[in-house]
């Protein structure tokens, strides 16, 4: 959406709202519209409506009046975006009031939000808006939603009656901790010192660069990859069943049968004859040369 | 072909035994022989055997002049007198070593004057080796015979294998072999050839 067009869509928007203004309030509460009671914790937040100074221009107000504006209570998420192209200012009426769930819904609750693009360099002037600055619009039910309101504190409700909850309460300060310097990586110096220690040798050492420590928050989720227990060698035991009886352990022999492998007569060759003992009485002699 | 064959067929004469000294045992010939001049009578060993004493020409004249069966029965006669007095020194002869054996053969031998008895192994052979006889081979071969069957018990055959001036070898062993190396010998086979055969050799 250009620039042109939004300025276009605000002048009909602001048109509508006057000549809404101007009409009598058919739906509109008698009494004045009466807050709930709301824990301090879901206290809507003041809502800055950040205008551009070509807004301002446009629509032929001044800045100031902008300034006066009571802290509107702000959804937390858009409800009608502007840049939306589906979505169409001139159906609005016909559109139906989405369904907001818990108090914060009334018919006081007006949320004027204006988007402005990141894009846009110009001067943007915040302007808070309080509740009963625009009285006229109170039966509207046009949101206007384009900035996150989120990082606005929020903004105490005077109500009788009730202590002031969120006065003493404060959020707590973010405490940034240097990260360690093992969550860092290191960075090559500038090519500048480089230069110089190639150059002139002897440079004053300085502390190694890192990089920026990674931002705190969820970590993507590893990839899920299964692996196999075969190949790890990661075996999940199980604590809870222990084995009931002893692992009983047989031993496996291998044995082998030599005498249906071996031939035994090729073992030793033998050569020769193994000499007989000499007889040692003369009658052993004789008996020998008696047999020959 | 063991030592025996080579040393029988390139050394059939020059080869000469190593003898060995009987150290060990030894023979006593303290009244081997005992003359009783008053009754004319010689005595010889232990038991008092009466022997004569014969002119060594007069048995050669005998071994030459009688029959082979007389020479050989005098023969034996004489060597069975010996082979006794030897065994009655042995004492028992089933255990006496061959020095034992031949010691005491020997001295009896000696103190008959039939000569230097020693013996030789020719492989499983026996030989017995007679030195210094006076008496021929025809009787000396019974002679030896009988004086080891006397002494051993044992009964053996003999056979002349060689003789000269000086020795007479003898091979004794079984009637078979002895029968066959003699038929050798008389076939011109050098006795130590023939002991070859008698061995398993050629034949």
């Amino acid at each position: 959406m250009s620039k042109s067009q939004a300025v276009a869509r605000l002048e009909s928007l602001l048109t509508r709202v006057r000549a809404r203004a101007g009409e009598p309030r058919a739906k509109a509460a008698p009494q004045a519209p009466v807050l709930p009671v709301l824990p301090a914790a879901a206290a809507h937040p003041p809502v800055a409506i950040a205008f551009p100074a070509v807004v301002a221009e446009a629509l032929h107000v001044p800045p100031s009046a902008f300034e006066a504006a009571p802290p509107v209570a702000a959804a937390s998420s858009p409800i009608f975006d502007l840049d939306d192209p589906d979505s169409d200012l001139d159906s609005t009426d016909a559109r139906p009031v989405p369904f907001r769930p818990g108090p914060t819904r009334t018919d006081a609750d007006i949320v004027l939000d204006v988007e402005v693009q990141a894009s846009t360099q110009e001067t943007v002037i915040a302007v808070p808006v309080e509740e009963g600055a625009v009285p006229d619009a109170l039966d509207s039910r046009e949101r206007l939603v384009a900035a996150e309101p989120s990082h606005v504190p929020p903004a105490p409700v005077d109500v009788p009656g009730l202590a002031p909850a969120s006065a003493d309460v404060q959020e707590p300060a973010l405490q940034l901790e240097e990260a360690p310097t093992s969550s860092r990586r290191p960075v090559t110096p500038p090519p500048e010192e480089r230069l110089d220690e190639m150059a002139f040798g002897n440079v004053e050492p300085k502390p190694p660069r890192h990089t920026p420590p990674p931002e705190s928050g969820q970590l993507p989720a590893a990839p899920e990859v299964e692996f196999e227990g075969d190949i790890t060698g990661v075996r999940s035991a199980s604590r809870s069943a222990p084995p009931s009886a002893p692992l009983s352990i047989v031993p496996e022999a291998t044995l082998v049968d030599l005498q249906a492998s071996v031939r035994l007569g090729a073992v030793a060759d033998v050569v020769g004859v193994v000499a007989a003992p000499a007889p040692t009485t003369f009658l052993a002699v004789l008996d020998l040369s008696i047999a020959l | 072909m063991g030592l025996t064959d080579d040393l029988t067929r390139y050394l059939p004469h020059s080869y000469k035994l190593q003898k060995s000294d009987m150290a060990g045992p030894s023979f006593d010939p303290t009244h081997a022989v005992r003359f009783d001049l008053p009754q004319g009578r010689v005595h010889a060993g232990g038991d008092g055997e009466r022997v004569l004493l014969v002119p060594t020409g007069a048995i050669d004249d005998l071994a030459l002049s009688a029959p082979a069966e007389a020479v050989e029965a005098l023969g034996r006669a004489i060597g069975t007198s010996i082979g006794r007095r030897a065994a009655r020194r042995l004492g028992d002869a089933q255990a006496a070593s061959v020095e034992a054996f031949v010691t005491q053969l020997a001295g009896e031998f000696a103190v008959s004057g039939v000569g230097v008895l020693s013996v030789e192994r020719w492989g499983r052979a026996l030989v017995v080796v007679v030195a210094g006889s006076p008496l021929n081979g025809t009787l000396l071969a019974p002679l030896v015979a009988a004086a080891i069957e006397a002494s051993s018990g044992r009964g053996v055959a003999c056979t002349l294998l060689f003789r000269d001036e000086h020795m007479a070898r003898l091979l004794i062993g079984g009637v078979a072999g002895v029968d066959r190396v003699r038929e050798w010998v008389a076939s011109g086979v050098v006795w130590a050839e023939a002991l070859s055969r008698l061995q398993g050799g050629r034949s």
